[in-house]
């Protein structure tokens, strides 16, 4: 039986951040998040019948959002617990939460640990208040500071620390500064990736307007060049395009994602992979919870990707990671024909010097993981 | 009709002095139009010639004035003419129909460059010219001043001057009498033999091609064969009327009078402005003189912006041309631009209107590059090459001689401009003439320029450095010798088609770097570094490089979300797709669009 994760969408937080393009409610009233909650147990209940997927064994949970850390612990159980009904827990399930500094202290840390969780993901973002500021973030300094150093405390198998970097006027010295800080906590895994805006946000109109104050594509690259260097050097593997481990610490979920595994999405704007389809929960509360309790699935979108984009799709996925994608892996999936016509492209971005091939596998370079974009670009159809 | 009852007048005037308000007055006080439904500016029929206050095509109107003075009455055949420098032409034929003008001048104004090249235009055809200073209601009015500077450009004291008010009414009458009074009739030698100038023509869908005309000699009557002088083709007359301001049918038209000839005439160029219009049974000797044939000075291409509109954007030219028979257009076919229109104009306000027509009256959008000149080509062989685009121009080695367009370009400006302008015309190449003080404030400056240095951005840069006061007319005098070369840009040393231009030898380095350095920021960073090169024959004179692409990367990848990245990614990708390959490189449109722009 194949692998399953599990994804549960908790659309509120204290407040928006500046640059968050996920759907999210400043709302922080108890009423409404078990009132979610309950919507959610409802769809859970329903998309397990639909797609038959009773009694499959979960390798991962993740609770993302949103501030799913704004639930109390007893909620985490109640939600673990539920899903138990349905599913088996894999013996190395990995029950990920991600958790803002500013709503949680040791005590609550600790109960989440209880109710199961294994693996916190932390959104720091960034250590220098200029930033937090900009960025609209609802922790402060301290209370970041204060949280990683608990955590240490709590045994938490996993956890990984969220940097955000290519801030405005961030010099490279203000960049290098921020990761010796997150080293000092020895998290087992760090994400970081580069200030982007969708034209959703609120900060979308200044990067338009203000492009100079933001370092150039040359100072993302040296920037960039420089983290994987020092996190290498601290024994971190790169091995996604914007996350670090260090060995045995990779998030499982995530890589999931990447190697085109299966996945069920609950909750509002969730995405599900099931079957070879792509499908998507409306990304309006309202209108989710208005579904639910009309009796209606709050599916919005699907999509069956014909087979010869979803060669394209697979390979850009896998070459997102260090194990990069394999010869073999691709015949075995696709036909013979189609997937000469991917290789021949693979072959000619490694004479470039992008991608790297070493027998039957191709991986991306380190000077093609920096312009991943163009290249994934060139393996599409 | 009595002839000596007849006058036949036009009015000209720089744009905004306010031509099409007199007319209005002037039909008003013949009762042509009733007073309510008057719209403003009768004369100006096309919603876009209201819109920019400009009269494109001429127009005729006959109206009945009964002279409270004379105690007579009077026809009046007013003859529109179009207002623009573009379509000069237009305005002597117009004028070759009339036997006096008005020459309206803005009171607060002055003499501007137009006002005296259409003044000079009705003096070299022998008419009675009537100053009338207009808007003498402005708070900024200074009558005196325009008033000698009419004279200064006219070479004659004691000019029968009026002053009105368009707008208000004020001194129309007085104008009234003095039409009457100072314009001749109608000079007719009595003569058996059919001659009349076409001045003007519309297209009707039901009729055709319906000629306005001016009869010099003999009569026109429905029934009656007639012939076109430049093209001998015959037709027969299925109506004769005059212009009420609508046309309106009557017997005949006789000797000095002006109407409209339907004759089933299917096609334009049977009906071409300045010909002469004879009976086939009974051919005049001669025709009237002064017909050229129009050949277009400037020509750019059109391209519809969706692909699919191609069908339609011919269609319109078609139709377009149908009323415009300086409008010509061939199949053209860019390399960044896919199909399209390569057409001619008079000039660029033709251009501009044109363009928009299109895309008002028919919805088409279109790309239009900039315009351009015919170069003249003599090769070693004898041969004679009309050059219309880079990819036509001969090799160096098979050149004997060039030849360029050159106007004689009238500016009139404010003393105070005179160092800024003079620079300008020196800098586009231009020789200068003469200067004449028109007033102690008003200068008109002449120089001959190269027509390709003015379709650039010369009125633009003119405007800034006048801030906004100078005035320009120009008048096409003929090819002079050039020295051109072709500038050819290479991308990683492989030369593109598109991207090449002509240009004089002189400015040829400093125009090719100029491109260079926009092509540097139109061609996006790609992975792999470009080199750009601007080259003459072999040589190469300017050089640009665009680095290869440092960081491109969608970090945040997560929530399961792929099937948005895919489509970020495919969007992108997309976007490349239309960009045209050379070799590994991908170059924009704007690039291509960028070397047929002026410079910023």
């Amino acid at each position: 039986m194949k692998q399953l994760s599990l994804y549960f969408h908790f659309p509120f937080c204290l407040k928006r951040c500046r640059y968050c393009d996920f759907v999210s409610y400043p709302r922080r009233d108890r009423y409404t998040h078990l009132k979610y909650k309950e919507a959610v147990f409802q769809e859970v209940s329903w998309r397990v019948n639909e797609e038959m997927l009773r009694g499959r064994e979960l390798s991962t949970i993740y609770l993302g959002g949103g501030t799913p850390s704004l639930l109390f612990p007893e909620d985490v159980e109640d939600i673990l617990n539920y899903l138990q009904h349905f599913f088996a827990f894999s013996p190395s399930v990995e029950i990920t939460m991600e958790v803002n500094p500013e709503t949680v202290n040791r005590e609550k840390i600790d109960s989440f640990r209880k109710a199961g969780v294994n693996r916190l993901s932390i959104g720091v973002q960034s250590f220098n208040p200029r930033f937090l500021r900009f960025l609209g973030r609802s922790s402060s300094l301290e209370q970041i500071e204060n949280l990683l150093l608990q955590i240490e405390k709590v045994r938490y198998p996993y956890w990984s620390v969220d940097l955000i970097y290519s801030l405005p006027w961030q010099s490279f010295e203000e960049w290098q500064e921020e990761i010796e800080q997150v080293l000092i906590y020895h998290p087992p895994h760090l994400s970081i990736y580069n200030l982007t805006f969708s034209p959703l946000v609120p900060l979308y109109q200044f990067a338009k307007y203000h492009p100079g104050v933001f370092p150039s594509p040359e100072e993302e690259a040296l920037y960039f060049e420089w983290v994987i260097e020092r996190l290498e050097k601290e024994g971190y593997k790169h091995y996604e395009i914007s996350n670090f481990s260090q060995p045995g610490a990779e998030c499982q979920h995530n890589l999931n994602y990447w190697r085109e595994g299966e996945y069920l999405g609950v909750g509002v704007s969730a995405w599900s992979y099931l079957e070879g389809r792509r499908q998507k929960n409306t990304s309006s509360l309202k209108n989710y919870l208005k579904r639910i309790e009309e009796g209606k699935n709050p599916l919005t979108f699907q999509e069956k990707l014909e087979s010869y984009p979803k060669l394209a799709e697979d390979i850009i996925l896998h070459l997102r990671t260090e194990e990069g994608i394999t010869v073999s892996y691709l015949l075995a999936q696709y036909e013979r024909e189609k997937v000469e016509v991917k290789l021949k492209c693979l072959e000619y971005l490694s004479q470039e010097g992008f991608i790297i091939k070493e027998g039957d596998r191709f991986y991306l370079s380190k000077k093609g993981i920096l312009v991943a974009n163009q290249i994934f670009q060139e393996i599409l159809d | 009709m009595d002839r000596n009852k007849i006058r036949n007048f036009g009015i000209i005037a720089h744009i905004d002095h306010g031509k099409s308000t007199l007319a209005d007055r002037i039909l008003e006080i013949c009762g042509a139009v009733p007073k309510g439904k008057m719209k403003e500016q009768f004369l100006d029929r096309m919603e876009l010639e209201r819109e920019r206050g400009i009269t494109i095509k001429a127009k005729a109107v006959r109206v009945e004035y009964f002279s409270p003075l004379q105690k007579e009455k009077y026809i009046l055949n007013l003859i529109d003419t179009p207002g623009h420098v573009d379509f000069s032409y237009e305005v002597s034929r117009s004028l070759a129909a009339c036997e006096g003008v008005l020459l309206v001048v803005d009171a607060s104004q002055g003499v501007e460059a137009q006002t005296l090249a259409h003044a000079h235009l009705a003096i070299s055809q022998g008419l009675v010219i009537l100053p009338v200073i207009n808007k003498i209601d402005l708070f900024s009015a200074d009558p005196e001043r325009a008033m000698r500077e009419v004279e200064t450009i006219l070479g004659e004291d004691h000019l029968p001057f009026t002053l009105v008010s368009a707008k208000l009414g004020t001194g129309v009458e007085e104008l009234m009498e003095k039409i009457v009074q100072f314009i001749p009739p109608p000079q007719v030698e009595d003569s058996p033999f059919l001659r009349a100038l076409i001045f003007d023509a519309v297209y009707d869908s039901y009729r055709g091609a319906i000629p306005f005309v001016r009869i010099k000699e003999g009569e026109i009557k429905k029934g009656m064969e007639i012939m076109m002088f430049s093209t001998r083709r015959t037709f027969l007359v299925s109506e004769v009327g005059g212009f009420t301001p609508e046309m309106k049918e009557v017997d005949s038209l006789g000797p000095g009078e002006v109407g409209y000839v339907a004759a089933n005439i299917h096609h334009l160029e049977d009906s071409q402005v300045g010909d002469t219009i004879t009976s086939s049974a009974c051919p005049a000797l001669s025709p009237i003189p002064g017909y050229k044939k129009i050949k277009p000075l400037v020509f750019c291409s059109f391209y519809p912006v969706n692909y699919e509109d191609y069908s339609k954007l011919k269609e319109s030219l078609e139709r377009l041309q149908l009323n415009d028979a300086s409008l010509s257009f061939e199949a053209d076919f860019s390399e960044a631009l896919g199909f399209g229109f390569r057409c001619g104009f008079l000039g660029l306000l033709h251009m501009d209107i044109t363009q928009e027509r299109i895309e008002r009256e028919f919805g088409v959008e279109v790309v239009a590059t900039a315009p351009h000149v015919v170069y003249h080509v003599l090769t070693k062989k004898g041969e004679v090459l009309e050059v219309r685009s880079p990819r036509d121009f001969p090799s160096p080695s098979e050149i004997e001689e060039m030849e360029e367009p050159y106007v004689e370009m009238s500016i009139t400006l404010p003393a105070e401009y005179l160092g800024g302008v003079m620079e300008l015309c020196q800098s586009r190449r231009g020789v200068f003439k003469d200067m004449i003080y028109l007033s102690e404030q008003l200068v008109l400056l002449r120089y001959d320029l190269p027509l390709a240095e003015i379709l650039l951005d010369f009125y633009d840069r003119l405007k800034a450095v006048s801030r906004g006061y100078a005035s320009l007319e120009y008048e096409f005098i003929g090819y002079r010798p050039a020295q051109l070369v072709r500038v050819d840009i290479l991308v990683n040393r492989e030369m593109v088609d598109g991207l090449s231009f002509i240009s004089p030898e002189e400015n040829a380095y400093y125009r090719g770097r100029e491109l260079l350095s926009r092509l540097r920021e139109l061609i996006p960073r790609q992975l792999f570094p470009i080199s750009l090169q601007a080259a003459i024959g072999g040589k190469i004179i300017a050089r640009e490089d665009i680095p290869a692409l440092r960081k491109d990367v969608l970090q945040k990848c997560y929530g399961g979300d792929i099937t948005r990245k895919r489509k970020l990614l495919e969007k992108q990708k997309e976007g490349k797709k239309r960009m045209k390959a050379v070799g590994k490189v991908r170059i924009p449109q704007e690039a291509f669009l960028a070397v047929m722009k002026s410079e910023k």
